[in-house]
C-alpha cells in the first residue's frame, strides 16, 4: 500500500470517529482498516485509542447542547434529549470554529422531526418542546449578542414626546410568540421546582439583556407586532395595519419611550451609538 | 504567586509571567470582586470571539488588571482544509481589542471537509505534514502579525506514516517558522504513557529556548492508558516532569488547566502554587518507571472512559 496523503489520513480518521458519511463528494472515502493506518505497537492499542476519539466526539457535543438547552433536557429526560440531540448532530455536524452556532438549528430540527411524526394543531406536547427549545436558544443568543449595556441612555433625553422617524432594535433582542406560558415553567425549573406542564395559550415574550442579565419580558400582542414591524424596518410610521386602531396608536408613543429604558430599541444603529459615546 | 529572576544570560522571546490559571465562567464573579493574587490569566480565545455579553465585559475588566494570554482550540493548523481566514480575522480583532501577551493554539487538526470535531486530533509526523504545517504557521503569523505559540496535544493514537518523533517535528517547526512553544507537561506524560516513550526524551528533544509557556493539568489514569481530562489535581509524576523541564527553561510562564469538576478559585491557586515547591523539591533520578509501558490496571470498558478535552465549560457564560 502506498503511503496515504495527509488529506487521505484526515478524511479517513474523521470518518471512523464521527461515523458521518462524506457528503461533500470532494474525496472518495477509502476502505482502510485501523491496522492499515495506525501504529498498534504502543501500550494503548489502536482500536481503543480510536474509540477514545470516537466516544469523545459525540459525548463532548452532547454536553454542549445539554448546557445550552438545560430545561428541555431536564423536563423530558436525559435519555430522550440525548437521543434527539444525537440525531441532530448527525444531520447537522458542527462546521464552525465557535460552539455558539452548534444549537442554532436545534429548535427547527425538533419542529421538523415532530411534524414528521405526531405534531398536529392539537399536539400541545410537541409545541411545548419546540417552543421551549426556541426560548432556550433565544436566551443563549441574547446573552452573547451585542447589547446596549454601554449605551448612555441620556442620549435619548432629546426624545421628549416626539417619536423619532426611525428606531432600531437592540441587536441581541429576540421576539417570541409562544403557544403556552413557558416562562414561569422555565423559572420554576431553574429554581429546582417541579412544575406541571403549562396549558396552551398564546404568549408574547421579549428576550433582552439588561446589565448583562438576560430578561424574559412578557408583552402584549400589539407590542410584539410593533417590535416585529421595527425588526423588518426601522421606520416607525406608518404602523402596520394590525396596529391601526386609534386606541393602540395612542399607546404607542409612551410604550416606545418605555422600550428605550428597557433596552429594546435605540434611536440609531448600535454601531453609530457606540462611536458617538466614544 | 511566584517572583522569579531570569537566569543570567538567558534571553526569552517572551516574558515569564509567573503562575497563572485559566479564566473560567465559574470564577468570573470571584475574580471581579476579589481581584485574587494570581500572576496572570489564560483565556480560551473562541469563548470570547463571538460573545459580546458578560464574558466579553469580564475579559475587558480582567485584562486591565492582569496579564492575559489567548489560548485557541480551533485554529486547526494541521488540517488539510484551507485556513479559515474569517476565524483568523476574529482572533486578530479580539487581540487588537484586548492586547494579550501572546496567542497560542495546538499542533493538531480539528476537522476536514468543512467539519469541526471540536477535538484536538493528532497529526502524522511526516515530512509532508511538516511542510504543510510550517507553511500554514507562516501564513498565520503573517496574518496575526505576531508569533504563534503552539502546544503539543495529548494523543491516543499514532500513525504508521511517520518520519520523525513528535519532539523532532516540533523542533523542526520552530526552526522553519520561528514559532514558539507552549509545552504541556501533562500532555507529554499522557502521550508517553499511551505510546510507551520516555517523557524526558520529549523534554530533552525540544528547544528549551523556544518554550515560552508551560501547561500543567490533571488527567485520569486508567492503568493501561491515561486520558487528558483536566478534571483533577496535577499528579506527582507530572510535577516531577515539570521540575525536570524547568532545569533547562529556567523560570517560565506556567499555567494550570482545570476544565471539568472545576473547584473553588482558592483551590486552583493552591494547586498552581505547588509549581514552586515542585522545583524546590526536585531531585534525580526521576521516580516513574523508565519504560512508561502502561501500568497494571483494571480493565476499563471504553464506553465508560473519561472524556478528553472537556468543552462544556465553554457554554456556561451567562451571568
Amino acid at each position: 500500500m502506498t503511503s496515504p496523503t495527509l488529506a487521505e489520513i484526515q478524511t479517513w480518521f474523521q470518518h471512523i470517529n464521527t461515523r458521518l458519511p462524506d457528503r461533500s463528494g470532494q474525496r472518495e472515502f477509502s476502505g482502510w482498516e485501523i491496522d492499515d493506518i495506525l501504529d498498534d505497537s504502543g501500550p494503548l492499542n489502536a482500536q481503543h485509542g480510536t474509540a477514545i476519539y470516537g466516544n469523545g466526539y459525540m459525548a463532548r457535543l452532547l454536553g454542549c447542547l445539554a448546557a445550552e438547552f438545560p430545561t428541555l433536557r431536564q423536563a423530558f429526560s436525559t435519555e430522550w434529549f440525548d437521543h434527539v440531540a444525537q440525531q441532530y448532530l448527525s444531520r447537522y455536524p458542527p462546521t464552525e470554529p465557535s460552539l455558539t452556532t452548534l444549537g442554532s438549528r436545534f429548535p427547527a430540527f425538533l419542529q421538523e422531526e415532530l411534524s414528521a411524526t405526531s405534531l398536529t394543531a392539537d399536539d400541545t406536547a410537541g409545541q411545548f418542546i419546540v417552543d421551549l427549545a426556541r426560548l432556550e436558544r433565544a436566551i443563549s443568543e441574547t446573552s452573547r449578542g451585542q447589547g446596549t449595556e454601554n449605551i448612555d441612555y441620556l442620549a435619548f433625553a432629546h426624545w421628549g414626546s416626539i417619536i423619532p422617524s426611525s428606531v432600531y432594535l437592540a441587536p441581541n433582542l429576540r421576539l417570541l410568540k409562544l403557544r403556552s406560558n413557558i416562562v414561569p415553567f422555565l423559572h420554576a425549573m431553574s429554581n429546582r421546582q417541579n412544575p406541571s406542564f403549562p396549558e396552551s395559550c398564546e404568549k408574547y415574550v421579549v428576550v433582552c439583556r439588561r446589565n448583562f442579565q438576560v430578561c424574559l419580558d412578557p408583552v402584549e400582542w400589539w407590542q410584539y407586532e410593533l417590535l416585529q414591524h421595527l425588526k423588518q424596518s426601522p421606520t416607525v410610521q406608518p404602523w402596520p395595519d394590525t396596529l391601526a386602531s386609534s386606541e393602540i396608536a395612542a399607546r404607542i408613543p409612551v410604550w416606545l419611550l418605555l422600550s428605550t429604558e428597557r433596552g429594546y430599541i435605540l434611536d440609531r444603529p448600535l454601531r453609530a451609538l457606540q462611536q458617538s459615546n466614544h | 504567586m511566584r517572583h522569579t529572576t531570569p537566569k543570567v544570560g538567558q534571553h526569552k522571546p517572551l516574558p515569564d509571567l509567573g503562575l497563572g490559571v485559566g479564566l473560567r465562567p465559574q470564577h468570573f464573579n470571584h475574580v471581579l470582586a476579589e481581584q485574587p493574587a494570581v500572576d496572570w490569566f489564560e483565556v480560551i480565545t473562541e469563548n470570547f470571539m463571538e460573545d459580546y455579553g458578560w464574558s466579553r465585559h469580564v475579559l475587558h475588566n480582567v485584562s486591565e488588571r492582569y496579564p492575559v494570554v489567548f489560548h485557541g482550540v480551533s485554529l486547526s493548523i494541521g488540517s488539510s482544509d484551507p485556513l479559515n481566514r474569517s476565524y483568523l480575522d476574529g482572533v486578530k480583532k479580539l487581540a487588537n481589542e484586548v492586547s494579550p501577551r501572546w496567542v497560542s493554539d495546538h499542533l493538531c487538526w480539528t476537522g476536514t471537509l468543512g467539519r469541526n470535531s471540536h477535538d484536538l486530533l493528532p497529526l502524522p509526523f511526516t515530512e509532508e505534514c511538516l511542510d504543510h504545517v510550517a507553511a500554514r504557521v507562516c501564513q498565520v503569523q503573517d496574518h496575526l502579525e505576531r508569533p504563534l505559540v503552539l502546544e503539543n496535544p495529548s494523543s491516543y493514537v499514532q500513525f504508521k506514516s511517520k518520519d520523525m518523533t513528535e519532539w523532532e517535528f516540533l523542533t523542526a517547526l520552530t526552526e522553519r517558522t520561528e514559532c514558539l512553544l507552549l509545552l504541556d507537561v501533562n500532555n507529554v506524560y499522557v502521550s508517553a504513557r499511551n505510546h510507551g516513550f520516555d517523557p524526558t526524551d520529549f523534554i530533552d528533544g525540544v528547544p528549551s529556548d523556544r518554550i515560552v509557556q508551560v501547561h500543567v493539568a490533571g488527567h485520569t489514569d486508567n492503568g493501561a492508558h491515561c486520558i487528558d481530562t483536566h478534571d483533577s489535581a496535577v499528579c506527582d509524576d507530572v510535577w516531577q516532569l515539570y521540575a525536570y523541564l524547568c532545569r533547562s527553561t529556567g523560570p517560565v510562564s506556567t499555567l494550570l488547566e482545570w476544565d471539568a469538576n472545576i473547584p473553588a478559585f482558592s483551590d486552583l491557586l493552591a494547586e498552581v502554587n505547588k509549581a514552586s515547591l515542585a522545583i524546590e523539591n526536585f531531585c534525580e533520578p526521576l521516580t516513574w518507571p523508565t519504560t512508561m509501558e502502561g501500568r497494571p490496571g483494571e480493565f476499563v470498558d471504553i464506553r465508560n472512559d473519561s472524556l478528553s478535552t472537556p468543552l462544556e465549560f465553554l457554554m456556561t457564560s451567562r451571568r
